[in-house]
């Protein structure tokens, strides 16, 4: 089994030695495969978005090491963090975070960094997304299922070795976002790729692999999650199994 | 550079066209003003040499330490006239009589330089605008400023010191900001000017290869005299302007410049605040500061860029309406200045998009994680 991403003995803690020091990841030890759909659980304010940004080189650990493909990154200097970021990492916020006055093909196309056919490929994946016939619509015009498939296609469009999710589900209904986990389920099976997704949503976590608990920033249980039953290719449920 | 930088700061400038509006408003504003104070500093160093440097001549004359028309007084006897005719190679020897004057015109007091026009007629107006260029005894020309401020046109007539004289002639090219020209007969001059027994320079007409001995002589025979060479003598009346008023151009370009990086500054600034979680979902996405601060700066320069083209358009036309009104209001602006006000808008561009710098640089791409 490939590891994409290696944590060790990560911790996270604000306003260190002051009265209002808070420790929001203790000593959280992680491995995630590649192809792997990992699932982070919690209560609000578990901790579970600050790991998230952490691996997402958006936060800097007070200690401990996320090393991923074999790189440290997690002492990275902003502008090297940066580029490390747009050539392996997709996001996907809970808030969506499309630009306002971009239409949905240029809110794909502000993620592609390599320019090369990319707009025939942002076209290509929001046609893929279902959404054909919103190509140069504003998000103020899109619903919320259409918007997060928006943020999908961009979290796709620089091809990702790794999405981060985080509460992907939070702002749409159950069956919008029951849609939008089923399509990051697909893009995982199609497109083997390593997805790490954080909710507070047991509905959603069939679709991960592996389902991880956090609570006051420590790891407090992994279990199998169902994917490989959900999963119709049998392909990727060999890879991971 | 990344095609969506230019692409959002488009969208970002022209989706809110109430603040582009505002910001372009503001920059055509600062562009205007600093076109009509260029072109204004431009027509009056012109205009000022425009009269003096009509009148042919390979010196000046005047009494020691004299060197122009406004600074000091240069009295000389009239026979001194004698005294140059006599030096071997002049050609002719002119004089020049006038001074700045006060009269009363409708009850309230008006200035002129007035200067009595020799009889070989090497002293006349730069430029006929209405009547005639012909002067007799008792007639005035005035210049179009003038005229156009007290209301004065061909027939009027003016009381200058006891000396009654009808306006026959306005001509352009003698507003000197502070005094206008206006020529009559030396006779008149003399008279209105009490200078019956002085002239105050004497121009010396000679060939200009002969220049430098005539010069020498002129200083060996008559050491008391100041030598002027034509040029100097020009470029000494013309400070007149750079002395009066460049500081004050200059103190007024300086606002106009501030004005214009305000305007655009404090746009773009807001702009940033406003889209703060924008900017940090780009950081997030991978953006670097630089990149950022692009979008910062493209937005300033396509501000920048619309009211420069404007301002462009505007400050001619504006330029023109108050010609109409102010008799003083003299703009020429050459393409090189244009070129330069071209260079300083995107100057002050760049400088305005430095404002949200910090801003920029302070944003943490972890927020976006915030619902």
């Amino acid at each position: 089994m490939n590891h994409l991403l290696k944590i060790e003995n990560l911790n996270k803690i604000f306003n260190q030695g002051k009265n209002s020091e808070v420790v929001a990841v203790r000593d959280i030890n992680l491995e995630i495969n590649n192809a792997e759909i990992v699932m982070i659980m919690g209560p609000s304010g578990s901790g579970k978005t600050t790991l998230l940004t952490m691996i997402g080189t958006l936060l800097k650990p007070s200690t401990g090491k996320i090393t991923m493909n074999g790189k440290e990154i997690q002492k990275l200097s902003s502008n090297k963090a940066a580029k490390f970021r747009r050539e392996n990492f997709g996001f996907i916020f809970q808030s969506f975070n499309l630009l306002q006055n971009l239409s949905a093909l240029e809110n794909v196309l502000i993620a592609d960094f390599n320019k090369q056919n990319s707009e025939e490929r942002a076209k290509e994946l929001l046609v893929k997304l279902g959404l054909e016939k919103r190509l140069h619509a504003v998000p103020n015009d899109l619903s919320g299922g259409e918007r997060q498939r928006v943020a999908i296609a961009r979290a796709l469009i620089n091809n990702p070795k790794l999405i981060l999710a985080d509460e992907p589900t939070a702002n749409l209904d159950s069956v919008k976002g029951q849609e939008v986990m089923k399509l990051l389920c697909s893009i995982s099976c199609e497109e083997e790729r390593t997805i790490i997704i954080v909710s507070h949503d047991e509905r959603i976590k069939d679709i991960a692999h592996r389902v991880i608990y956090i609570e006051d920033g420590k790891l407090i249980r992994e279990e199998k999650g169902q994917h490989n039953t959900v999963c119709t290719m049998k392909k990727h449920r060999e890879n991971i199994k | 550079m990344n095609k969506s930088v230019f692409v959002i700061a488009f969208k970002n400038l022209f989706k809110e066209k109430g603040r582009l509006l505002i910001t372009v408003g503001g920059v055509t504003f600062s562009v205007i003003l600093i076109l009509l104070l260029l072109g204004l500093y431009a027509g009056w160093s012109t205009q000022v040499k425009k009269f003096l440097g009509g009148i042919e001549a390979e010196f000046w004359v005047g009494s020691k330490g004299s060197s122009d028309l406004s600074h000091g007084i240069s009295i000389l006897p009239r026979k001194t006239i004698d005294q140059l005719e006599s030096i071997e190679g002049i050609e002719k020897v002119t004089p020049f009589v006038g001074r700045q004057i006060s009269f009363e015109l409708d009850g309230q007091e008006a200035h002129v330089y007035l200067i009595g026009q020799d009889e070989g007629k090497i002293i006349k107006p730069y430029k006929i605008v209405k009547g005639s260029s012909n002067l007799s005894k008792g007639q005035i020309i005035i210049d179009e400023a003038f005229a156009q401020e007290n209301n004065l046109t061909i027939g009027d007539k003016l009381i200058i010191q006891g000396v009654e004289l009808k306006i026959t002639g306005i001509s352009r090219g003698g507003n000197l900001l502070a005094y206008t020209y206006a020529i009559s007969t030396q006779e008149d001059a003399r008279e209105a000017l009490n200078a019956n027994d002085y002239t105050n320079y004497f121009i010396i007409s000679a060939p200009s290869a002969k220049g430098d001995r005539i010069a020498q002589e002129i200083k060996n025979k008559s050491p008391d005299l100041e030598i002027i060479s034509k040029e100097s003598f020009l470029e000494s009346n013309s400070a007149i302007v750079k002395d009066s008023f460049l500081p004050i151009i200059a103190v007024l370009l300086i606002i106009a410049f501030v004005i214009g990086i305000s305007v655009i500054g404090l746009t773009i600034y807001t702009s940033v605040i406003e889209k703060n979680r924008e900017y940090g979902v780009l950081k997030a996405l991978g953006y670097t500061n630089f990149q950022l601060f692009y979008i910062a700066v493209t937005q300033a320069l396509i501000a920048g860029g619309l009211g420069l083209v404007i301002g462009n358009i505007l400050a001619p036309l504006i330029a023109r309406l108050a010609s109409e009104f102010v008799g003083g209001f003299i703009y020429e602006l050459n393409y090189i200045k244009i070129f330069a006000v071209s260079l300083v808008v995107i100057f002050m561009s760049i400088l305005a998009a430095l404002i949200p710098l910090k801003k920029i640089f302070s944003i943490d791409p972890a927020e976006v994680f915030k619902a």
